[in-house]
């Protein structure tokens, strides 16, 4: 077999962990030893009772050859440390991952990289500000970093495919199921633009306990954090931890006092993370060492360039009505102070000019 | 010693006429009925018995038999009490039979002998009258709905004696004078659009609605003023004309919905049935069917709160009544049509707490989200051409100083609208743009060059359907005709499209 495969195989026993693999490759070094000549009683020492049954079980050299071709029919690399693909920022982590499964292709190490989080459930304030800060970032030649998951991590992926960047989403399932399901497209756009990694093997559920570990792997990919959304409790605060202990940068957007799905981010910033106000501020930081000097957006520019498409003076009193926390068409009508069938006609010609959308059923924004 | 006496009965909302046969031999006492009857109409023979002995005519014993004729006709309902009773004193001879011919009797007995109120009376004195009978007695309590016929003799009996010496000429009893009644009812309504503050879009998308007769689904938290507006279409809706107003009452006639002192349906009616309704009881139905409440609402509103509430095979039975403005419910003794023109109005929240997008409240997710709006009925969705959202109003709102614009003035456009429509759309025998078949949309919006082009635009940035294109013309060309405006222009359809009927939140976007 393969080396490929014998590392495929220890990465594959049921009921064997991290912890145990490591000591088993302290004791032989390469997992070809530990199939190959590994004398039964010496490791029997080393595995417990039932752990030994599941080792002996799993020597099945047919089955994994089977395995292992299944995983190249599905696209899916497999990588393990020592092997040339392997990510090297992973290197410096504690409780590397032994073996990892991807799709797509894994980032430059030369090129910077940040991982944009957050909650699940956001506003569309951080919806917004997460896509603005993935397509900026992402411009600058920035690689995002995200768990694909619903809300901030979504839309962090969403606006690095927008500005033409990599991304490189961390599943806490097997890479070839997609969760959750409404990520389907943005799924199969980042197998092409960028990459999705797992530690799990192919075919594996998502189960809760599987996702710290995806948050240390976010944390190890990353050289910063940008914490977008997050309230006080949130699981955000796990890939966080993990990225403090990792030695990465940690950035948080500012929210308001009142708003509670902004308290965490509130809590970073007093307890000292970057204050983040404009992608400058990231880049900034992550170029501090290399001395690069990269010009980047900010959220006035972008949003008065919008303003600049030639509007007329109606169309312009209805936008300047708008913000990036939806409205509601009564409230737009009440402010606009003209009649509401010239608002809907006025909204809707903005709609169609792309700088507003309907974010929910009459509910209004303006497009980042 | 033989004799008969004409009455009636109900089929559907149309009336019949029944013959009672009364045969007095010689023989064993017996009172025996025949002629196809329900429970109730054989239980006339006790009462009929007693309250002839209590209204002080000696019965002797005797063979009686009574037959209602025709055989094949179901007889219900306990409206034969009183042509029984005449019939068979006509057969003891306290009556001459010549003074009973050619009168239609109807009416319930008590023991007493008073005679007391039935339901379906304009029915029956409605095709009575077509049937060439000039005089009828009714129960004093139901002569006010019968007297709208013009063209019969109204005569309202209290009770059994009464109604015998009136036919002896013993008493005279002034006959109903006719209400003549032509054009227009007077409605009259408690509430006003006047009432509602604030909320200046669903009211604009309230009078478009109406205005083009589209149904229409509201979309908001608790108390955000759904149920409040639904209430108060009928007061912009048109006047009912006199005949919308007969066909209204027989339905409340033959439901025994009717308000005895006023005798007709006034008000264009808004009806709102609770979510637990029963299909028969929504559709219409019953062993002898009665109209539901798509019959009730007819000629006014229909208003389904909590839609997604309503189990959805039930709501998926309106689908064709809903297209055709009448339901043909078919039972063992034949088919039964009601109509059911009406408008209908639903009312749903956008989320399992109701709050959503307010995420100050609302913390459902959008799996749960997902789960909820699944339960709406697609086909019933396909036939509402307008969804608006509404929230809540804020203190401010509730208490500004402004003048709100009552429902008089919202009606005047209302009626113009409709004017206008009318002669446009009568060529293809419709009334309604909403009634307006895809194929003629073209022909109907007169859409210029700059029209289609916009329309083609918004078909892709909004991803709109084949159907959801359609609805947006019919709503565009309602605006255009609330705007006196021959052609459908560009801000009509820019407006329409903030109406269309789309996924309740925008491509699964969630904030």
């Amino acid at each position: 077999m393969e080396r490929d495969v014998y590392w495929y195989w220890l990465n594959n026993i049921e009921g064997i962990g991290r912890v145990t693999i490591r000591r088993l490759l302290e004791e032989y070094e390469e997992p070809c030893y530990i199939y190959e000549e590994a004398d039964s009683r010496e490791i029997a020492c080393l595995l417990q009772t039932l752990d030994l049954s599941m080792y002996e079980a799993s020597k099945d050299s047919d089955r994994l050859q089977r395995e292992f071709e299944n995983l190249k029919k599905k696209k899916v690399t497999f990588t393990y440390p020592g092997k040339e693909d392997y990510p090297e920022r992973l290197y410096n982590i504690l409780d590397a991952p032994l073996g990892l499964y991807y799709k797509g292709s894994l980032p430059e190490t030369t090129q910077k990289a940040i991982a944009i989080i957050g909650a699940r459930n956001c506003s569309r304030y951080g919806r917004e500000m997460a896509r603005f800060f993935g397509r900026e970032l992402a411009k600058c030649n920035i690689a995002v970093i995200s768990g694909l998951a619903r809300g901030i991590d979504g839309m962090g992926h969403q606006g690095a495919l927008e500005g033409n960047g990599y991304t490189l989403g961390v599943l806490g399932c097997g890479v070839d199921i997609v969760y959750p399901t409404e990520n389907y497209e943005l799924f199969m756009k980042m197998e092409r633009q960028g990459g999705i990694i797992s530690e799990s093997n192919i075919g594996i559920q998502p189960f809760p306990g599987l996702f710290p570990q995806r948050n240390r792997l976010i944390a190890g990919m990353a050289d910063g954090i940008l914490v977008i959304e997050a309230t006080e409790k949130s699981g955000t605060f796990i890939t966080v931890d993990q990225g403090l202990e990792q030695g990465k940068e940690i950035f948080a957007l500012p929210g308001k006092l009142t708003d509670r799905s902004s308290a965490g981010c509130n809590n970073l910033i007093k307890f000292g993370a970057h204050l983040v106000t404009e992608v400058s501020d990231v880049l900034e930081v992550l170029h501090y060492k290399d001395g690069n000097v990269v010009y980047a957006n900010t959220i006035e520019e972008v949003s008065d360039a919008q303003q600049k498409i030639t509007l007329a003076p109606n169309e312009k009193m209805v936008y300047s009505c708008l913000q990036i926390e939806p409205k509601y068409l009564d409230d737009i009508i009440m402010e606009a102070r003209i009649a509401p069938q010239d608002v809907c006609m006025l909204l809707n010609q903005l709609i169609m000019k792309n700088l507003i959308v309907e974010s929910g059923r009459n509910y209004y924004a303006i497009k980042l | 010693m033989y004799n008969k006496v004409l009455s009636g009965t109900l089929h559907g909302v149309e009336g019949r006429l029944i013959t009672v046969e009364a045969d007095v031999s010689e023989g064993l006492p017996t009172f025996n009925m025949v002629g196809f009857l329900a429970s109730e109409v054989r239980e006339a023979s006790d009462r009929v018995r007693t309250a002839l002995r209590n209204a002080g005519y000696l019965v002797p014993p005797k063979k009686i038999t009574v037959n209602l004729s025709p055989a094949d006709v179901r007889k219900e309902g306990s409206a034969f009490d009183l042509p029984i009773s005449i019939a068979l004193l006509t057969a003891y001879g306290y009556i001459p039979e010549e003074y009973t011919r050619d009168i239609l009797v109807i009416g319930e007995l008590s023991l007493n002998g008073d005679v007391c109120g039935v339901r379906g009376i304009l029915p029956i004195v409605d095709y009575a009258k077509s049937q060439g009978i000039r005089k009828i007695i009714l129960p004093y309590v139901n002569r006010k709905e019968a007297s709208f016929i013009p063209g019969v003799e109204i005569v309202g009996v209290k009770s059994l004696k009464q109604t015998v010496e009136y036919l002896l000429g013993e008493e005279d009893i002034r006959s109903e004078p006719v209400l003549q009644m032509k054009g227009e009812m007077e409605a009259q309504f408690l509430e006003d659009f006047a009432d509602v503050k604030g909320q200046r879009i669903l009211k604009r998308a309230t009078e478009i609605a109406v205005a083009g007769m589209h149904n229409i689904l509201y979309l908001g938290p608790p108390g955000a003023g759904k149920s409040m507006i639904a209430k108060r279409i009928p007061t912009i809706m048109p006047e009912l004309s006199y005949e919308e107003s007969i066909e209204l009452t027989k339905i409340y006639s033959v439901n025994g919905m009717l308000n005895k002192e006023d005798g007709l349906v006034h008000n264009r009616p808004f009806r709102m049935p609770h979510h637990s309704i029963t299909a028969n009881a929504l559709i219409g139905g019953g062993r002898n069917p009665k109209p539901g409440e798509i019959s009730l609402a007819h000629h006014g509103v229909l208003f389904l709160d909590e839609f997604l509430e309503f189990q959805k095979n039930i709501i998926e039975m309106m689908r064709q009544p809903l297209e055709d403005g009448r339901i043909t419910i078919s039972r063992l003794q034949g088919s039964y049509t009601f109509p059911c023109d009406f408008m209908l109005v639903a009312a749903m929240n956008p989320c399992p707490c109701g709050y959503y997008p307010d995420r100050n409240h609302c913390h459902c997710t959008k799996p749960q989200i997902d789960r909820y709006l699944k339960k709406v009925s697609q086909p019933m969705l396909d036939r509402i051409d307008m969804n608006i959202a509404v929230k809540r109003i804020t203190y401010e709102e509730l208490y500004e100083e402004q003048e709100t614009e009552g429902s008089e003035l919202i009606k005047k456009r209302v009626i113009e609208a409709h004017q206008i429509q009318k002669e446009r759309l009568a060529p293809y025998h419709i009334s309604f743009n909403s009634q307006i078949p895809a194929h003629l949309l073209e022909e109907v919006c007169m859409l210029g060059e700059e029209e289609c082009r916009l329309r083609q635009e918004a078909f892709e940035q909004y991803e709109l359907t084949a159907r959801g294109a359609g609805k947006v013309l019919r709503v565009a060309r309602t605006i255009a005709d609330l705007d006196h405006s021959e052609r459908v222009t560009s801000n009509h359809i820019l407006e329409a499209l903030s109406y269309r009927m789309g996924n309740f939140y925008q491509g699964g976007e969630m904030q």
